[in-house]
């Protein structure tokens, strides 16, 4: 119950918000990373998943597939009951948000607001044919391949939100790499669309094909990245997309290499670009 | 309806929010009154089509972690009115002659500075009837930051109702109103709004009972949402109708506050200013020498019930109000007022 109604004898108060968490991680101030966008779908009834993403194109964006897809039940081969996450369980459609972010002109105290512009698009989602993730009874994966998903916007984004870049090679161990997401996966009110950024190593590559590269804190504090958001290559031309974040897995500190997805991705980029543009309106 | 989208896709084109925004913000022209619709207490509706973009939301303060939220209304591009009780909340505990306990708030019980943010939305925003969360709004939002400076006669007292178990104190809903005047406070920003952003224009005259206004504000709507999820820190509209103060039902707690004509008071029968409602406006639609709509502002919420909103009438403090309203576009009475020293 909000204390924010009136008292018996009627006086209007001011509405008290519940405190916020901070957010930990930089704040993309700089729009320096504004190709990362912010997901949402409703992947069951009532429940609502916030992710991030990032723009391929002005009509494509990349996130994760447990971001846009739902957990069934089935039987293990030995009987046993798992999770299952595959293309056949997601959501049709996500929305998608393009955030573009400042600090207001002077300081506001201790309070840390950002002046925002926040733009929604609806998108029809299409997971990786050979998505699929087993998870065990903790919801933790066990297993996990392909966890990618595209979603095709109904129309462009409007405005200068160049689309990230993929990269042509993959990742070594060693190298730096930015995580970047909209920090909590679904911070609400002063915290949404706060776009926040980190600084990684990648320690190794597993999986078939290396697709999933686990990376390590640079720093105690930094930005972890948000399920779907995207890795860049640090030293790189910016906007080199290397990996799609899978948090929200059971908290690996992990990434789905793009390089290993990137004849998929190129195609779907290209699918994208083939859409009849939307014919500009005349006679103004 | 292409004008502002076109508006609003030009703010968010640009590499570089701020430079933008001193350009280019969504401005509704607005076409004649709200068809009359029937209407149920508190939320109004979003204001998705930017009307009352003179409206603003006000936070807390900027000393204090407390994340309070108000709503105001801009009358100079440098100047917002709210409600007194807004921005002065530090009340003061008085023991009376006969024991009786007063809570009390005035001109000493002020923050310094607060927060001010202007709303911009996207009236051609994709599936707009079906949003349900105040994130999925279009919006752009920008900060502001403020000195407070209450009406001089401000001052809010509340007594206590019956008696306080020994050694605990009173929680505020143990007391009632006693008395509630002038209701008012202004917030002098360091620096002008965007120029696009409309003013609300002071009134020339008191509005009649039965005059159909707007009420604006920022707080709590009621409607299909799930408790803790009402739509809060959206602008919302409402219309409803000056009531005449004798036929409210008169109780007790009403008495010592309709009692001054400073009051306008509303009921049920339209749209209610609900918390996080206060310091906004209701303004009436009228139309210039030149026959562009504006917006005269009536008055500032100030308390309410399930049943009736009461509002600070503008009209009588327009003299302070206008004699401030120039101060704030007087560089060196604006100075003097942003930068008075820390103590009262």
């Amino acid at each position: 119950m909000h204390n924010g109604g009136a008292l018996p004898g009627g006086v209007l108060l001011p509405l008290e918000l519940p405190q916020e968490t901070p957010l930990v991680g930089e704040k993309d101030v700089e729009n320096r990373y504004s190709s990362a966008v912010i997901v949402k779908a409703e992947v069951a009834p009532g429940s609502e998943r916030h992710c991030s993403g990032v723009l391929l194109s002005p009509r494509l964006v990349l996130t994760a597939g447990h971001c846009v897809c739902q957990e069934r039940m089935t039987a293990s081969p030995a009987g046993e009951e798992q999770g299952l996450m595959d293309a056949s369980s997601c959501a049709k459609m996500a929305t998608v948000a393009t955030v573009m972010l400042g600090l207001p002109p002077e300081g506001v105290g201790d309070f840390e607001e950002y002046d925002k512009a926040i733009r929604h698009y609806q998108g029809e989602v299409s997971p990786h044919p050979e998505f699929k993730i087993s998870l065990n009874s903790e919801g933790l994966a066990t297993s996990s391949h392909a966890n990618l998903a595209v979603i095709r916007l109904n129309k462009p984004v409007e405005g200068r939100f160049p689309a990230a870049r993929l990269a042509d090679t993959e990742v070594r161990p060693n190298e730096s790499i930015i995580m970047v997401g909209y920090g909590h996966g679904g911070s609400t009110g002063d915290n949404y669309g706060v776009r926040l950024f980190g600084v990684a190593k990648v320690m190794k590559a597993t999986g078939p094909g290396n697709e999933r590269v686990m990376w390590e804190h640079l720093r105690p504090n930094a930005f972890g990245g948000d399920g779907g958001g995207p890795c860049f290559r640090r030293l790189a031309r910016s906007g080199e997309l290397v990996g799609i974040s899978v948090k929200g897995l059971g908290g690996q500190t992990a990434f789905t290499s793009t390089y290993a997805y990137r004849g998929w991705l190129l195609s779907e980029i290209n699918r994208a670009g083939r859409v009849e543009p939307v014919t500009p309106s005349s006679g103004e | 309806m292409r004008h502002h989208q076109r508006l609003f896709i030009q703010i968010l084109s640009s590499a570089a929010l701020l430079s933008v925004l001193g350009g280019c913000f969504a401005r509704t022209s607005v076409e004649g009154p709200p068809a009359p619709r029937r209407l149920t207490v508190g939320p109004g509706k979003p204001d998705v089509a930017n009307r009352h973009l003179s409206s603003v939301m006000i936070k807390a303060s900027v000393e204090q972690r407390d994340r309070s939220i108000c709503s105001g209304v801009l009358i100079s591009p440098s100047l917002v009115l709210t409600a007194g009780h807004c921005v002065c909340k530090n009340g003061r505990r008085v023991q009376g002659p006969n024991g009786e306990e007063r809570l009390v708030f005035n001109g000493s019980s002020c923050q310094q500075r607060v927060i001010v943010k202007t709303y911009v939305y996207n009236p051609e925003q994709e599936n707009l009837d079906k949003i349900n969360d105040p994130d999925d709004y279009d919006a752009l939002t920008r900060h502001y930051t403020g000195r407070v400076q209450p009406h001089p006669r401000f001052e809010v007292t509340l007594i206590g109702s019956g008696s306080a178990a020994a050694g605990t104190e009173r929680r505020l809903d143990d007391y009632y109103v006693e008395s509630v005047r002038a209701d008012l406070a202004l917030v002098f920003l360091t620096k002008d709004v965007d120029a696009k952003i409309p003013i609300a224009e002071l009134p020339d005259d008191e509005v009649p009972v039965g005059t159909r206004v707007e009420l604006v504000g920022y707080g709590v709507g009621y409607g299909q949402q799930k408790p803790g999820e009402q739509m809060i820190e959206l602008r919302r509209v409402g219309d409803n109708k000056v009531k005449d103060k004798k036929e409210l039902v008169q109780s007790e707690a009403l008495k010592g506050v309709l009692a001054d004509a400073e009051k306008i008071v509303f009921d049920r029968t339209g749209a209610l200013a609900l918390g996080g409602d206060s310091g906004g406006p209701c303004l009436q639609m009228k139309r210039n020498a030149k026959g562009a709509v504006v917006f005269s502002l009536v008055g500032i919420a100030s308390w309410s019930t399930a049943n009736e909103s009461i509002f600070t009438s503008v009209y009588q403090h327009r003299e302070w109000l206008g004699e401030r309203k120039r101060c704030s576009r007087n560089e060196a009475c604006r100075s003097r007022v942003i930068e008075q020293s820390e103590t009262h």
